[in-house]
């Protein structure tokens, strides 16, 4: 049977983890009134909304997902003109972003983290310093110069430029993956070469199916965080705006249709699916938590 | 007696092809790393040397103009009203990331970890700023504080003075405080709890046989295992004091109020946004330099230190 950690407790402990637990779903309910309130809310009319801001919808309706979907759009300069850009070429930049950005970022931790982790080479004491001092110290202020470079090397207002960004090994997940083939056994990859395998083999037959779970659960993270990143595009990808800078210009949209609430809230629920579905589906490995090991 | 002959590409095939395997792994990474890391630094300390020029609409290099670029940022940095309440919201909103939000982080993680009642609820609903769209949690947040909290609260004159919390200037800088702290107690669920569930289950079953209260369980089993987690935090948080805060571009754009500006976001605004500039840039960037000159030591001062009192040692 299983137990939770108060079961077995004192009287004097059960009071605390009582009013800890009192506290903690307090300010979870304040959380998830938020949503539930931005969810009813996308359901309601311009009445309904107006005089009934924090009630039930008294009529449902769709109206706001309709018009959400037909008329969200982003203004942006393109060819010395104002031009609008409609949902289906955000939803299209979106997907080259996330999908492209999400693999390159996920991959190259974990190719540098298993060459590194799995052959015995002087360069990767530089390699292993090189992470730990760009996380310990990371430069403060690079942005004028990241725009300027980018220029500089025609990856500026391109999707192969954003690309070409996010293949770093630098940060935190290349000492997840590293402290993850670290724990893959060798005697599976000896067996291999044994039987003929190339290095890359081992590496894409073996070593990575190993250390799946990480993986999946990277990538999720990468995915879900590029779908809600808007500072990159506006910054690096003006020309191709993606959904989430689409809705960070919305709050500031001077079209009367789009500056209805309810119809924004229409729009950020739609615009949440995405990631919710990739949590649906990532839930369990996500949620079973990655270990930190790390190196020194 | 023969002696054992190192492996080396010179002398061994196989080593050799591990090494040809190996560069072709690491090689297109390290490109990135040089062209994006090292030029971009190399770029930013050459447009401390620079200054733009509207004719040409590019930038002329001159080593005078280090002292001229020098002398407007620190001027600005200093002297500049907008900037001293830059610098006093910046330290303030480090300081509550630091002794609020982490400690509450841990709090929660720990809770989560421990499988109290409802812990897989907590798990989800906590996670759920981070879950969805970011923009919908602060369209919600705005037209509550806006719209929502004058209704709800008629009485409280603070709410609608000087148009609400969110557009009163004495006001917002908190308000968006709040914002940070109420969203983020989740945000470090998925590390924490993870790292926690790594605790030697042999060290964590003698400690219930001793009959540890939860305090000493977190305090002499936990703790250790949080350890690296949380002083990395700690010591790289530092630079968040330049580079972090609450999202302001995010809920104002280019126009957010003098009076609750942050250092990060002084420094946005000058390259992106209505208030960006291409003449920017050097300013930019040498006060980029500048911050990392002054947080360097004192991060590998911590460093040094939390490693000292590892508890693992």
């Amino acid at each position: 049977m299983k137990r939770t950690a108060i079961a077995h407790k004192g009287v004097g402990a059960r009071i605390v983890s009582g009013v800890i637990f009192a506290v903690l779903l307090a300010y979870s309910l304040t959380i998830l009134a938020l949503y539930i309130w931005v969810l009813f809310s996308s359901f309601k009319t311009r009445i309904d909304f107006n005089t009934n801001i924090f009630g039930f919808p008294k009529t449902f309706t769709f109206d706001n997902y309709k018009n959400a979907i037909a008329n969200f759009q982003v203004p942006i300069f393109r060819n010395g003109r104002m031009v609008k850009v409609y949902l289906e070429e955000l939803l299209l930049n979106s997907f080259l972003y996330i999908l492209g950005s999400s693999i390159a970022a996920t991959l190259t931790p974990a190719i540098v983290a298993y060459a590194t982790s799995k052959f015995d080479f002087a360069f990767n004491k530089v390699l292993d310093g090189i992470v730990i001092v760009t996380m310990v110290l990371p430069i403060i202020g690079a942005e004028a110069a990241t725009i300027q470079m980018t220029k500089i090397l025609g990856l500026y207002d391109r999707m192969i430029g954003m690309y070409f960004m996010k293949l770093t090994f630098l940060g935190f997940n290349y000492l997840l993956f590293k402290s993850a083939f670290r724990g893959v056994d060798k005697a599976f990859s000896e067996s291999a070469y044994i039987d003929g395998a190339s290095e890359f083999r081992v590496m894409v037959k073996i070593n990575f199916p190993m250390v799946a779970s990480v993986l999946a659960i990277v990538f999720a993270l990468q995915l879900m965080g590029f779908w809600a990143d808007w500072t990159t595009p506006l910054m690096y990808i003006p020309h191709k705006p993606t959904v989430a800078y689409a809705l960070y210009e919305l709050q500031f949209s001077s079209d009367p249709l789009l500056t209805f609430k309810p119809l924004q809230f229409a729009a950020c629920i739609l615009a949440s699916l995405p990631t919710l579905i990739v949590f649906i589906v990532f839930r369990d490995k996500m949620m079973g938590g990655i270990e930190f090991g790390g190196i020194k | 007696m023969e002696l054992h002959k190192k492996h080396t590409i010179f002398n061994n095939g196989h080593r050799r092809r591990q090494c040809v395997f190996y560069v072709c792994l690491i090689a297109i990474p390290l490109v990135q790393f040089v062209l994006m890391y090292v030029c971009v630094n190399f770029r930013s300390i050459l447009f401390a040397f620079q200054k733009y020029d509207y004719e040409t609409a590019d930038y002329a290099f001159n080593f005078t103009y280090f002292a001229q670029n020098f002398k407007t940022i620190t001027s600005e940095l200093f002297k500049g009203e907008l900037l001293g309440r830059a610098w006093w919201n910046s330290i303030k909103s480090y300081l509550v990331t630091l002794l609020i939000i982490l400690p509450l982080q841990v709090f929660v993680a720990f809770f989560v970890y421990k499988k109290f009642p409802l812990a897989g609820y907590f798990r989800i609903v906590l996670y759920l700023p981070s879950m969805v769209a970011g923009m919908t949690t602060i369209i919600g947040f705005k037209y509550f504080v806006e719209k929502g909290l004058p209704m709800l609260f008629p009485n409280i004159k603070k709410l609608t003075e000087f148009g609400g919390l969110l557009a009163n200037d004495s006001t917002i800088f908190n308000t968006l405080l709040f914002y940070v702290a109420w969203t983020s107690l989740g945000g470090g669920l998925i590390l924490m709890t993870g790292t926690m569930a790594r605790t030697d289950k042999e060290v964590l079953e003698a400690a219930h046989l001793d009959g540890v209260n939860l305090w000493q369980e977190f305090r002499h089993v936990i703790w250790p295992t949080l350890y690296p987690v949380i002083t990395i935090q700690l010591y790289t948080g530092i630079v968040a004091i330049f580079t972090g805060g609450p999202p302001l571009y995010q809920f104002y754009a280019s126009n957010l109020p003098n009076e609750a500006s942050t250092l990060q976001y002084y420094f946005f605004t000058l390259v992106i946004g209505s208030t960006s500039s291409p003449a920017n840039y050097p300013k930019a960037a040498l006060g980029g330099i500048l911050f990392t000159l002054v947080a360097a030591p004192i991060v590998f001062f911590l460093k040094w230190v939390f490693e000292k009192k590892d508890p693992n040692n």
